[in-house]
C-alpha cells in the first residue's frame, strides 16, 4: 500500500544485480516454433523510472511555494484511509501527494474486454468487531447492513466470496478446499486437525496484560513474552517443535505465508504465521466465520470508498523527492512528472504513508534513530498475471472450479477467478489472476532477476505453468497483462515483527507521523487502514486540544 | 493312427467333445442373455434366441451328412470356424447395437443361425470320427451324456461366475479360444487324417491368436461401445456446449437423458408436469403472463397452455439443442402437443441468472423446472441470491412454483430449498407427488403472501385434481419438516446436501 515503491538499491547493485541475474538465469525467452504465439499483453508495474530520479539527482529547486495543513504522502489505503477519516470529521485542510497517476497502491485494478481484474490484493476477510475503521467503510459502502458493530453483521451477498471457494491440484487432480485432504495419511489428518483446535484455541488466548495474544490491528495484541517471543523462531520451527508435521500440512504452512506475506515459512516470524491463522475472528449473519469479501476489480472497490470523501485532496503524478522536519517550517519538494514542475509544500504536519525504504533517498534531516531502524524493512517482489479468456478452459478430473484455484507443485499461488463473484450457470469468457511472490531467494536478488524478464518470458512462464491443469490455456488466452511489484509486501520475518524499528515509527507523533502496512510487518488491508485512521485521530486530536488551550487563554 | 487309439486318447476326445459342448451353449447363453440386456424383454429374447439356435442346430445336423470325406480336415475347419464365429458374436453386437440405425436385429439372428448352424455340424462329426472306436450304442451314451454335461457346467457358470466376472464379451471369447484349442489338438490327434496339417495348424494358431487379442482388448471396445448406449433404442443423441441429450424409446416409452440422468418417461411425466404446473396457475386468479425457467422439453409448456386466461408464455433455457430438438423432432412434438411452437410462446436460449438480471419484466407465474442441485453451477439456482431476483419478477399477487427433487430420497435436500425460500420472506406451500419412473417428488409453491389451494382444478386432468391436492399437501412422518440452513451463494449447502443424499444411489 502507499506510493508504489522505488527501488532500494544503488545504481552499482542494481547493475551488478541485473548482469548476475542475466547469467544466472540464461535463458532469455525465446520464440518457440512448436508453439502457437504467445497473446498479445502489456507489462506494467509501479513507475520505476520516476523512482529512479530519487536517487539520479540534479533535480531543480522549486519555482513556488505553498503551504498545507497535513500533508499525506502515499494515496495507498493508508494514505486514503488517513484523508478518508480526516475528511469524515470536517476536516478540509489535508492533502494526498501520489506519484501513481491512479491511487490505490496495491488495491489497484486494471480492465480488459471481460471486464476489471486485481493486479494486487484481491480480498478481505470478513472483519470483526475491533475493527472499527474497516467495518465503518464497509458500512458507508453499504457492504455491511445494518449495525455495523454488531457481532455478526449482514453482508452484502455480491461480496461475500460464492462457493467454491478453494480448491487445490495435487496428483492430478483438483480437490475441494486447500488441503487435499484424501492424499494425507491418517496421522497427517490427525496432525491437521490438532493445528486447527489449536489455531481455533489461540484466537481467544490472552497474555498477562489481559490482551487478546494475536489482535487485529496487530499493535492491540499482548505484549506478553509468553506471545511475543513466538516473533524469535520461524513459523517452520513452531510447527515442528509442536509436532504439527505432515507434508500437505506443511505445504498448507507455506502457502498460508507466501500468500499473505510473500515469505517462506522457514523465514517467517511464528507470531505472524499464527497471526494469519489465529487473528481473522469476523463473524457475520449470512457466511460462514472464515468468508472473504471479495469482486471481480479485487480490492479497488474498498479504494472507491476511502477516495469518495477526498477525491479533491488526491494530487495524483507527484514524486515527493525532498523533505525535511526537523528545520521550523517543514517541508516537502514535490516534482510534477508530467510537466517537470517542482514545488515546495510546507505542512504543519506530515503523514509519511509510504513503504519505510524509501525514507533514506527523501529525507534530508532524517534522525539517525530513524535511519537505523528503517534499516530492518524488506520487502517481498511479486509477479501478477491477468490472462484474459474467450472461453473457460478445459478442466482436469476433480473438483469444480473454485474463486482460489492452488497449484500444490508450484511456487506460484495459482489463480483467482474474476467472474466467480457473478452467478451463471455457465461461465463465459473470464479472467485468472495469476500470483507468484518471489520469495525463494534474497529480496534484493529476486529483484534484479524480476526486472530482467520480459513480459514474453513470464507470459510464457504463467502459460506453461497453467497448461498443465488447463491443457487448452494457449488456445483460449487471448491477452495476457503481466504486472511487476519490486517491493509488494513487507516480510515479518523472524525477530522483525515485535523488533523496536518497527515500533520507532508507530509511535513519532510530531512533525511527522508514520502511517502504514509496514508499521505492522504484515502488508494487510486492515492494518494500512487503522495506521492511516490513527495518525488521523491524532492530528484531530491535537487540534481538539490546541482549540481547548486556545478557550482557556481567553 | 487311430486305428489303434490309446484308451488315454479316448478319454482325451471325450474330454473334447465335452469342452465342445459347453461352447454350443456358452454362444447360444451370450446371444440371448446380450440380446436381453440390450434389447429388454429379456423372455422374449431368450426364447428367440434359443429357438433359432435349435433350429439353426438341426440344420447343421441334417446337413452333417452331406460331410464325405476329409472328416478330420473338417471338424478342424469347423472348430476353428465356431471359435472366430462364436467368439466375436458378442463384441460385434455391441457394436451394431451403437450405431444408430444398423439392423440388429437381422445381425443378431444371423449370428445366431451360423454359429447355430455350425455347432449342429460338430457332434455328428465327432461322433463319425470316433465311430470306428467304440460300438454305437456306446458312442451315443458317452457322447451325448458329455453333451448335456458340457451344456450344464456352462449353464451353471454362466449366471454365477463368467457373465457377472468376465462379460458378454470376454466369456464369448474365452470359448472361442476353447473351442479353437481342440481344434489345435485335434489337429495333431489326426495329423496323419490330415490333407495339409501345415495349414491347419496354421489355422488353428492364427484363431487363438486372433481371440486372445480380442480378450486383451476386450475391455477398451466395450467401453467405447457401452458409452455409446443405453438400455434402449437411442432416437436422437447430441452433445450441446452444455450437456449432452439423449432421448430412447422403448415401445412406447419415451425417455429424455441429460447427461446419462433422467429427465422424464413420456409413461408418467404427466404426473410430474400436471403436480409442477396445475396447483399454482389454479390458484391463481388471472395467470396472463407466465415465465418458465429451465423446462426446454416443453412439457411444462404443454400443460400450462390449457388454461385458458394464459396469454404469453416466456420460456428462458440455456440450452438451444433442447429447445430446437424439442420444436422440430416429430416424436417429441408428439409428446409436447408442438407446445414451443405455439404463437403464445417465446423462447429464449440464455442463462437463467442473466437473463433476469438483464430483463425487467414481472410475471403473473413462474415455472421453475431445473435439473437437480448436483453441481456448484446448477446448484446457484437454488440460492437466496437467485430467489430474491426471482421475486423481483413477480407481478403482484405473482406465484411461482419450483421442482425441488424428492423430499423422501433427499429429505434434507427438499426442506432447504423451502427453508431458503422463507428466508427471503416468500410464504411456501411445500407438496409431493408419486412419479413411478422417479420416485417420490417434491414441489414448493412460492408466494409472497400466504398461498390459498385452488377450490378446483378445473381442467380435464390425469392426475392432480383439487381433492388430491390436500393430501399431496400433507407430509407423513418420513417426508416431514427438518430444521436447515439457508442455501446461500457463499455456503451452496444444498450441493453437499444432495450429494450425501443421493449420492448412494447413483
Amino acid at each position: 500500500m502507499g506510493p508504489p515503491p522505488v527501488t532500494d538499491f544503488d545504481r552499482r547493485r542494481f547493475l551488478s544485480g541485473v548482469a548476475g541475474a542475466a547469467l544466472v538465469s540464461g535463458c532469455r525467452w525465446k520464440p518457440d516454433p512448436t508453439k502457437p504465439p504467445l497473446p498479445p499483453g502489456d507489462l506494467g508495474g509501479p513507475d520505476f523510472g520516476h523512482g529512479h530520479r530519487l536517487r539520479s539527482g540534479g533535480i531543480q529547486t522549486p519555482s513556488h511555494e505553498r503551504e498545507v495543513g497535513v500533508a499525506i504522502v502515499g494515496a495507498g489505503v493508508a494514505g486514503l484511509g488517513c484523508g478518508w477519516h480526516l475528511a469524515r470529521n470536517h476536516r478540509d485542510d489535508f492533502e494526498i501527494f501520489e506519484l501513481e497517476t491512479v491511487p490505490g497502491g496495491n488495491s489497484r485494478s486494471g480492465r480488459n474486454r471481460t471486464g476489471p481484474y486485481p493486479v494486487g490484493a484481491h480480498y478481505l476477510p470478513i472483519p470483526s468487531a475491533d475493527l472499527v475503521p474497516v467495518r465503518q467503510l464497509l458500512s458507508e459502502l453499504d457492504v455491511l447492513q445494518g449495525d455495523p458493530a454488531a457481532a455478526r453483521p449482514t453482508y452484502h451477498e455480491s461480496h461475500v466470496c460464492a462457493a467454491p471457494q478453494e480448491r487445490i491440484f495435487a496428483g492430478g487432480r483438483w480437490h475441494e478446499g486447500l488441503i487435499p485432504d484424501s492424499r494425507a495419511t491418517s496421522a497427517e489428518r490427525e496432525a491437521i486437525d490438532s493445528f486447527h483446535l489449536r489455531m481455533e484455541r489461540l484466537k481467544s488466548a490472552r497474555g498477562v496484560d489481559g490482551r487478546l495474544a494475536f489482535a487485529f490491528p496487530m499493535r492491540e495484541s499482548s505484549r506478553d513474552p509468553v506471545w511475543t517471543d513466538l516473533d524469535k523462531i520461524s513459523f517452520k520451527a513452531w510447527m515442528e517443535r509442536e509436532g504439527f508435521l505432515g507434508q500437505e500440512l506443511s505445504f498448507h504452512a507455506d502457502y498460508a505465508c507466501r500468500d499473505d506475506y510473500g515469505t517462506k515459512w522457514d523465514e517467517t516470524s511464528a507470531w505472524a504465521g499464527i497471526h494469519y491463522f489465529a487473528a481473522r475472528r469476523g463473524k457475520a449473519a449470512n457466511a460462514e466465520d472464515d468468508a472473504y469479501l471479495t469482486r471481480p476489480e479485487g480490492n479497488s472497490w474498498l479504494i472507491d470508498g476511502l477516495r469518495a470523501p477526498v477525491l479533491d485532496k488526491i494530487c495524483t503524478g507527484k514524486l515527493v523527492f525532498r523533505m525535511e522536519t526537523e528545520s521550523a517550517r517543514p517541508f516537502l519538494d514535490t516534482l510534477d512528472v508530467a510537466t517537470g514542475t517542482v514545488e515546495r509544500i510546507h505542512a504543519k504536519r506530515i503523514v509519511w504513508a509510504s513503504p519505510i525504504f524509501e525514507l533514506p533517498h527523501v529525507w534530508r534531516d532524517m534522525p539517525d534513530a530513524a535511519l537505523k531502524a528503517s534499516e530492518g524493512f524488506s520487502h517481498a517482489p511479486w509477479v501478477v498475471a491477468n490472462l484474459e479468456l474467450s472461453r473457460r478452459p478445459l478442466e482436469l478430473p476433480g473438483a469444480e472450479p473454485a474463486w482460489d484455484n492452488v497449484l500444490r507443485d508450484s511456487d506460484a499461488l495459482g489463480y483467482v477467478v474474476a467472474t466467480h463473484q457473478t452467478p451463471r450457470v455457465i461461465d463465459g469468457p473470464t479472467t485468472f489472476t495469476w500470483y507468484k511472490p518471489c520469495c525463494q531467494q534474497e529480496p534484493v536478488l529476486e529483484r534484479s532477476r524480476l526486472l530482467g524478464e520480459t513480459r514474453e518470458s513470464i507470459a510464457e512462464q504463467v502459460l506453461s505453468e497453467l497448461e498443465t491443469v488447463h491443457p487448452d490455456i494457449r488456445e483460449c488466452c487471448t491477452r495476457l497483462d503481466v504486472w511487476r511489484w519490486g517491493h509488494a509486501m513487507i516480510k515479518p520475518t523472524v525477530g522483525f515483527v515485535w523488533h523496536s524499528a518497527r515500533e520507532w515509527f508507530e509511535n513519532q507523533n510530531g512533525q511527522i507521523l508514520f502511517a502504514h502496512s509496514d508499521l505492522s510487518g504484515m502488508s494487510l488491508f486492515e492494518e494500512a487502514l487503522c495506521h492511516g485512521v490513527r495518525a488521523a485521530d491524532r492530528i484531530l486530536l491535537d487540534k481538539i486540544r490546541q482549540d481547548r488551550n486556545l478557550t482557556n487563554d481567553r | 493312427m487311430m486305428r489303434s487309439a490309446s484308451g488315454g486318447q479316448r478319454i482325451a476326445l471325450l474330454v473334447s467333445v465335452f469342452v465342445v459342448a459347453s461352447c454350443g451353449l456358452a454362444y447360444e447363453l451370450v446371444a440371448g442373455a446380450l440380446s436381453s440386456y440390450l434389447l429388454g424383454d429379456s423372455v422374449t429374447q431368450f426364447s428367440t434366441v434359443i429357438g433359432t439356435y435349435l433350429f439353426a442346430m438341426g440344420i447343421g445336423s441334417w446337413a452333417s451328412k452331406h460331410v464325405e470325406g476329409r472328416i478330420a480336415d473338417r471338424f478342424v475347419s469347423i472348430e476353428v470356424a465356431i471359435g472366430i464365429l462364436g467368439g466375436f458374436t458378442a463384441p460385434f453386437l455391441f457394436w451394431v447395437f451403437s450405431q444408430p440405425g444398423a439392423p440388429f436385429h437381422v445381425c443378431l439372428y444371423l449370428c445366431v443361425m451360423l454359429v447355430g448352424f455350425l455347432v449342429g455340424l460338430e457332434i455328428p462329426l465327432v461322433m463319425r470320427l470316433l465311430e470306428r472306436e467304440s460300438s454305437f450304442k456306446d458312442l451315443v451314451s458317452q457322447v451325448l451324456s458329455l453333451d448335456y454335461l458340457g451344456s450344464l457346467a456352462v449353464s451353471v457358470l454362466f449366471p454365477l461366475v463368467l457373465a457377472p466376472r468376465l462379460g458378454f464379451v470376454r466369456t464369448g471369447l474365452l470359448f472361442g479360444i476353447f473351442n479353437a484349442l481342440v481344434a489345435l489338438w485335434a489337429a495333431r490327434v489326426f495329423k496323419d487324417r490330415l490333407t495339409s496339417p501345415r495349414s491347419t495348424f496354421a489355422q488353428a494358431f492364427a484363431a487363438i491368436g486372433l481371440l486372445v487379442g480380442g480378450m486383451v482388448f476386450a475391455g477398451d471396445w466395450t467401453n467405447y461401445v457401452e458409452s455409446r448406449f443405453y438400455d434402449e433404442e437411442i432416437v436422437h443423441s447430441s452433445s450441446s456446449p452444455y450437456q449432452r441429450v439423449v432421448v430412447t424409446r422403448w415401445r412406447s416409452d419415451v425417455r429424455l437423458y441429460l447427461n446419462g440422468n433422467l429427465q422424464f418417461s413420456s409413461r408418467d411425466e404427466y404426473r410430474y408436469h400436471e403436480a409442477l404446473v396445475h396447483p399454482v396457475l389454479s390458484s391463481h386468479p388471472r395467470p396472463s403472463r407466465v415465465l418458465v425457467l429451465g423446462g426446454g422439453d416443453g412439457l411444462a409448456v404443454r400443460e400450462i397452455l390449457k388454461h385458458p386466461q394464459v396469454r404469453q408464455v416466456t420460456l428462458v433455457d440455456l440450452d438451444p439443442t433442447m429447445t430446437s430438438l424439442f420444436k422440430t423432432h416429430p416424436l417429441l412434438v408428439s409428446l409436447n402437443q408442438g407446445s414451443l411452437a405455439n404463437q403464445k410462446v417465446t423462447v429464449v436460449n440464455a442463462d437463467a441468472f442473466k437473463w433476469l438480471e438483464d430483463h425487467p419484466d414481472a410475471f403473473d407465474v413462474a415455472i421453475v423446472d431445473f435439473p437437480d442441485p448436483s453441481n456448484y453451477a446448477v446448484g446457484k439456482l437454488y440460492t437466496t441470491t437467485f430467489y430474491r431476483l426471482l421475486e423481483r419478477h413477480l407481478a403482484p399477487g405473482g406465484m411461482a412454483a419450483i421442482q425441488t427433487t424428492s423430499p423422501l430420497i433427499a429429505r434434507r435436500s427438499f426442506w432447504t430449498v423451502v427453508n431458503t425460500l422463507e428466508s427471503v420472506n416468500l410464504h411456501t406451500a411445500p407438496y409431493h407427488a408419486l412419479v413411478p419412473s422417479f420416485g417420490e417428488w417434491g414441489f414448493v409453491i412460492a408466494t409472497r403472501d400466504t398461498w390459498k389451494a385452488p377450490d378446483t382444478i378445473a381442467l380435464a386432468t390425469r392426475f392432480v385434481t383439487a381433492r388430491s391436492l390436500s393430501t399431496m399437501r400433507d407430509f407423513p412422518p418420513d417426508m416431514d419438516r427438518v430444521a436447515t440452513e439457508t442455501n446461500r451463494l457463499d455456503n451452496q449447502i444444498l450441493v453437499r446436501t444432495y450429494e450425501k443424499e443421493w449420492g448412494p444411489l447413483q
